[in-house]
């Protein structure tokens, strides 16, 4: 309105200005993504000294393997080695953490160290999505059966069903996932020999070309079956039991009794009374998995030599390919942090009374 | 501990002895079966860990004795006469006599909760059959450790490795050896580690998640830093840079290692259950009456919790015992024969999982952690209703 | 069925029990009343007496392990059938509820859906009986909440966790008359609110059925409450009708020794401090309840008959029938206390 300000206006506008930032700052939304950021980078650091600290370095590991393979000696093998990468296991780690941060600001992972010349980014972006999409498709498979089978079988409790389902979802549950996978080659395909053991293996027939043709398509996907599998049964056990007590639970509430009182329908009083009510504290443990999937399971793609982000992680363990894994860790620590913001807003999304509790 | 030891006819002698107390006691209160019971009791549990096992046994198995015949017509807290009448003295026998009976009560109570879950049952009854395996398994079937190049091959075979036959049940390993003897021999160590994994987990959990509870403040923010921080981490790839790190020769390094990666969710579980219970009058109560810190989380807020707190650590000890074995499996830990998990790398590496005659091979440590983790699993329903009061009271 | 002509409800020989690890427990057993056009009936007992269930038998909204083992529950429809409760399908059963008879459950639990709105409750109670018209509903709840005194846009839009706990009971109330039903349940509506928001939900409550003229059973254990609220009042104990009369014959003249342990167990301000007298004991095993009265082992005027033969409910005053073989001993008794 008006062309002058006065100083105090300006002042106040200042005094406004900085009271709205550190309202922001304060504020839920911030600070959860401030203690998000902290502990990305805490995870950062930890593993950035912790993989250094390890036995041997990448130089090493590669001079005895030429030394293995070739027959020279370990001073020629070391040399060779050390030209070969672009990494100096004698620079001091301060240097090197400093060089990385400066280089992650602008969102580079830094070149692996063991192939010479590749970004760590592109490598970890090949092999991401064969871990995000069998392991998440895993996940959202167990999960879906999980809240419907748990809530059917609260719902007719004692009944056949849940009997049957209760002693198979305990047996899956007890059981580690690696251990299902084991069991489903041994028996599936060694003993019973339903599918051959060699073909099933790896992420993809590597005689197909990469494109959208369905041969290739229906390989990804048939390789896929294995390890989707073993993940849905490895998981769905603890869904399935987690969703019938909740639901049991949920079922005692009087607000079902007072539903069923006012003579709604019982598919009304099942889904927005029972379900939604049961459901929520399942939201919270979806998010924190999902959180997960990207960690992927190193020993089932290690069984199923499917090529996925796990894999790719011990192999760059194996080597002392530093860059390699910090990017991995790095991948997995940002979706973990994520994951749990994504917890808070689903969940704040599904129950009112935690949106009303943060605003104050 | 020397585990070596363990299981020595000697034991048996000890066991005996022990086992004589309940059953004089029980004979001269005329109530001879759990006298006999009793007996028993001792008699395996001397046999199993001498004078470790028959000791506690004798304790707790009089106290069952003792529970048959005690009547508590003396005791002045469950007496129904008026509080002036009660006599409140008492002498020192009586005191032990009546506190025998009440743990020998709780003995029997909690045992019954134990059969009525039968899945729970089930699974207390696999971890009897590991633990008879593991310590008693070892007396009757010898550790077949070395190789048998030519005195098992059978003619024109090119592998050692065999299906399962009369003489060997579950077959031979690629180098020729009694698969049998690697079972009962080869879960020992694993489960000792699993199994001290879930109690330093356990311990450590506890005391932060009431700490950080009950003193609040900074050191609450910062011990929640410190767990968030750490269930950010990707647990088993971090265990596989640590095992690159740290020397597994000593398996208690990797239970303590196991212990200090595990806390974060009981331990925010805990601090939970002791903020709310705060808020309830008799801890508040116990505030009041300046009990002290220890006193409150000991005796108000930890038997509260125990249920919870014990089914954890069975998740814990699964936890490890699946981190352990996978550690092995990919071979990121120094091996030590025999082991299970040894065992299942060997015969994935011997390629057991390509051949069935190689099968047993893989498949019968696979199965051995398969249902111990199982039995574990299954207890945990056991142990829900042990420890609940209302389900135990039998209403 | 015979049924007299302004009888709502009438609850004929009523017995529920509940499978339990022991055996069967009879909360419930050979319960008879009947409820008439505008009355308003108080049940009154201890806790663990049998109220609740009866109400919750009523409606057939019992827990699984209950069951209704014998009686009839008549209730005469606004045309003037007579059905049997009892024998209503599912889907008939579902209709009879909240549009026939509604009930009102205890705000103080969790009685409403925490993670939905109350307008959502409404439009879900209206159109699980046909009644899709959402501005038609919308206009009669916000009536229906000005009537109860509630901000009507502000609770209309609200979650439940944003009302107090008086709000709240206000609200159910408004709820349960949305449909307009002849028979109101209560069930302790005035317990865990505050003297205050006792007295307007009293109010709000005597106003509604003024205007609405619909039947009240009311279910309480303060006693105030009911001498205040009801027109009959019955007195239950072990899952039995032991005492039923007006509300002053009751109260003034009680003829079974429970209901006075009751009453004198009630402090008065007109009396002034005087002594409250408890009755003695603890309610009974319902599983293997005490022959004879059930009230016996607690009973002051105990004889041995008693002891050996249950007492017949028998009319000894105009409309009040008593369970008691010394009900002339218990009136005289109760008698110089007022």
């Amino acid at each position: 309105m008006e062309a002058t300000t006065s100083p105090q206006a300006v002042q106040s506008g200042w005094a406004a200005f900085w009271k709205a930032t550190r309202r922001a700052l304060t504020g839920y939304t911030a600070r959860t993504l401030l203690q998000g950021l902290l502990t990305i980078w805490a995870v950062m650091t930890f593993t950035f000294v912790l993989i250094r600290q390890m036995p041997s370095n990448p130089v090493q590991i590669e001079a005895e393997r030429i030394v293995r393979e070739e027959l020279v000696s370990y001073e020629e093998a070391y040399s060779r080695a050390a030209s070969l990468f672009d990494f100096d296991p004698n620079q001091p780690i301060i240097e090197q953490y400093v060089e990385y941060l400066a280089k992650l600001i602008r969102l580079d992972f830094g070149q692996s160290i063991t192939s010479a010349g590749t970004p760590v980014l592109d490598q970890i972006l090949q092999y991401l999505p064969w871990t995000v999409f069998s392991v998440g498709l895993g996940l959202l498979i167990s999960f879906t059966i999980g809240i419907f089978v748990g809530m059917a079988m609260a719902y007719w409790r004692g009944g056949i069903l849940d009997n049957v389902v209760t002693a198979l979802a305990s047996i899956l549950f007890g059981i580690p996932n690696y251990i299902i996978a084991l069991l489903i080659i041994l028996i599936l395909g060694v003993q019973l020999k339903l599918f051959s053991v060699a073909e099933a293996l790896g992420r993809v027939d590597p005689t197909i070309e990469p494109g959208f043709t369905p041969e290739y398509i229906g390989s990804v996907l048939s390789h896929a079956i294995l390890p989707v599998v073993t993940y849905v049964s490895a998981t769905v056990g603890g869904w399935i039991l987690t969703m019938k007590s909740s639901t049991i639970a949920t079922l005692g509430e009087e607000y079902v009794t007072v539903a069923q009182a006012r003579g709604l329908s019982q598919w009304r009083v099942l889904t927005a009374y029972v379900g939604r009510n049961a459901m929520l504290p399942l939201v919270t443990r979806l998010a924190i998995s999902i959180g997960f999937v990207v960690g992927g399971s190193v020993i089932i793609e290690d069984i199923y030599r499917y090529r996925g982000l796990g894999k790719f992680l011990t192999t760059a363990i194996v080597a002392r390919d530093y860059t390699s894994m910090q990017g991995v860790f790095l991948v997995i620590a940002v979706s973990v942090v994520v994951a749990n913001m994504l917890a808070d807003v689903l969940y704040g999304a599904l129950d009112p009374r935690v949106r009303v509790g943060k605003e104050q | 501990m020397d585990l070596q030891s363990l299981a020595s006819p000697t034991g048996l002698l000890i066991g005996a002895l022990c086992g004589l107390v309940p059953l004089v006691i029980a004979l001269r209160n005329r109530t001879p079966r759990p006298g006999i019971l009793g007996f028993l009791a001792c008699l395996l549990s001397g046999f199993a860990c001498n004078v470790l096992g028959g000791l506690p046994m004798i304790l707790l198995t009089v106290a069952v004795v003792v529970s048959y015949t005690y009547t508590d017509r003396d005791d002045p807290f469950l007496s129904r006469a008026a509080l002036e009448e009660v006599d409140f003295e008492e002498t020192f026998g009586a005191m032990v006599t009546r506190r025998l009976a009440g743990l020998g009560r709780t003995i029997r109570a909690a045992s019954r909760a134990l059969v009525r879950n039968k899945a729970g049952f089930l699974g207390f009854l696999g971890l009897v059959f590991f633990f008879v395996l593991n310590i008693f398994g070892p007396m009757v079937i010898p550790y077949d450790g070395q190789p048998h190049f030519y005195d098992r091959r059978r003619e024109g075979a090119i592998n050692l490795f065999q299906g399962p036959s009369a003489e060997f049940p579950l077959g031979l390993d690629w180098q020729g050896r009694d698969i049998l003897s690697h079972i009962v021999h080869g879960g020992r160590a694993l489960i000792i580690t699993s199994v001290q994994a879930g109690v330093i987990t356990t311990v450590i959990a506890v005391i932060l998640g009431a700490v950080a509870a009950l003193i609040g403040g900074l050191l609450d923010q910062i011990l929640n830093a410190i767990a968030n921080f750490i269930l950010t981490i990707p647990q088993f790839p971090l265990l596989v840079v640590l095992a690159g790190l740290i020397s597994f020769e000593d398996r208690f390094f990797l239970a303590v290692l196991l212990g200090l990666l595990d806390w974060p969710t009981l331990m925010r579980a805990v601090r939970a259950q002791v903020l709310s219970l705060r808020e309830r009058d008799y801890v508040e109560a116990a505030y009041a009456l300046d009990l002290g810190l220890p006193h409150i989380v000991m005796r108000e807020v930890l038997p509260q919790m125990i249920s919870y707190i014990v089914i954890n650590m069975i998740f814990s000890i699964r936890g490890a015992m699946y981190a352990i074995v996978g550690l092995v499996f990919l071979g990121m830990v120094p091996f030590t024969e025999p082991d299970w998990g040894v065992m299942i790398f060997m015969g994935r590496s011997q390629g057991a999982l390509f051949s069935a005659e190689a099968a047993s091979m893989l498949l019968s440590p696979v199965i051995a952690v398969a249902l111990f983790q199982l039995s574990l699993v299954l207890f945990t329903r056991s142990l829900e209703e042990v420890f609940n009061p209302r389900l135990r009271a039998g209403l | 069925m015979s049924i007299s002509d302004s009888t709502i409800l009438s609850v004929q020989d009523v017995s529920i029990s509940y499978l339990a690890h022991r055996g069967k427990v009879r909360a419930v057993s050979r319960v008879s009343f009947d409820l008439h056009q505008g009355e308003s009936l108080a049940l009154i007992g201890e806790s663990g007496c049998g109220k609740s269930t009866l109400n919750l038998g009523i409606i057939r909204l019992l827990p699984k392990t209950g069951r209704i083992d014998q009686g009839k529950i008549l209730y005469t429809t606004r045309d003037g059938r007579v059905v049997d409760v009892l024998g209503l399908s599912e889907r008939e059963m579902r209709e009879f509820r909240w549009a026939e008879c509604a009930m009102v459950f205890q705000a103080a639990l969790n009685s409403l859906n925490p993670v939905i709105r109350v307008r959502d409750m409404v439009y879900d109670t209206a159109q699980a009986h046909g009644r899709h018209d959402r501005v038609q509903i919308r206009k009669r709840m916000l009536e229906l909440f000005r009537r109860v005194r509630l901000d009507p846009e502000r609770v209309f839009n609200a979650y439940p966790h944003e009302l107090s706990g008086g709000m709240r009971q206000r609200v159910l109330l408004a709820l349960g008359v949305l449909l307009n039903p002849q028979v109101v349940i209560l069930d302790e509506p005035t317990t865990a609110v505050d003297i205050l928001t006792q007295r307007t939900i009293l109010e709000v409550l005597r106003e509604l059925r003024a205007a609405m003229g619909f039947s009240i059973i009311f279910i309480s254990h303060d006693l105030s409450i009911a001498a205040e609220m009801a027109d009959t009042v019955a007195t239950m104990y072990a899952g039995e009708i032991v005492e039923i009369g007006p509300v002053e014959e009751l109260f003034y003249r009680p003829r079974h020794a429970y209901t006075l342990g009751l009453l004198e167990a009630v402090p008065k301000l007109s009396v002034g401090a005087q002594e409250l007298v408890s009755i003695p004991g603890s309610p009974p095993d319902l599983i293997e309840p005490p022959p004879g009265c059930k009230f016996h082992p607690r009973c002051p005027f105990v004889t041995e008959r008693c002891r050996r033969e249950p007492p017949p409910l028998v009319e000894e005053a105009p409309g009040h029938r008593v369970a008691c073989f010394e009900s002339a001993r218990v009136l005289a008794h109760s008698q110089p206390v007022r």
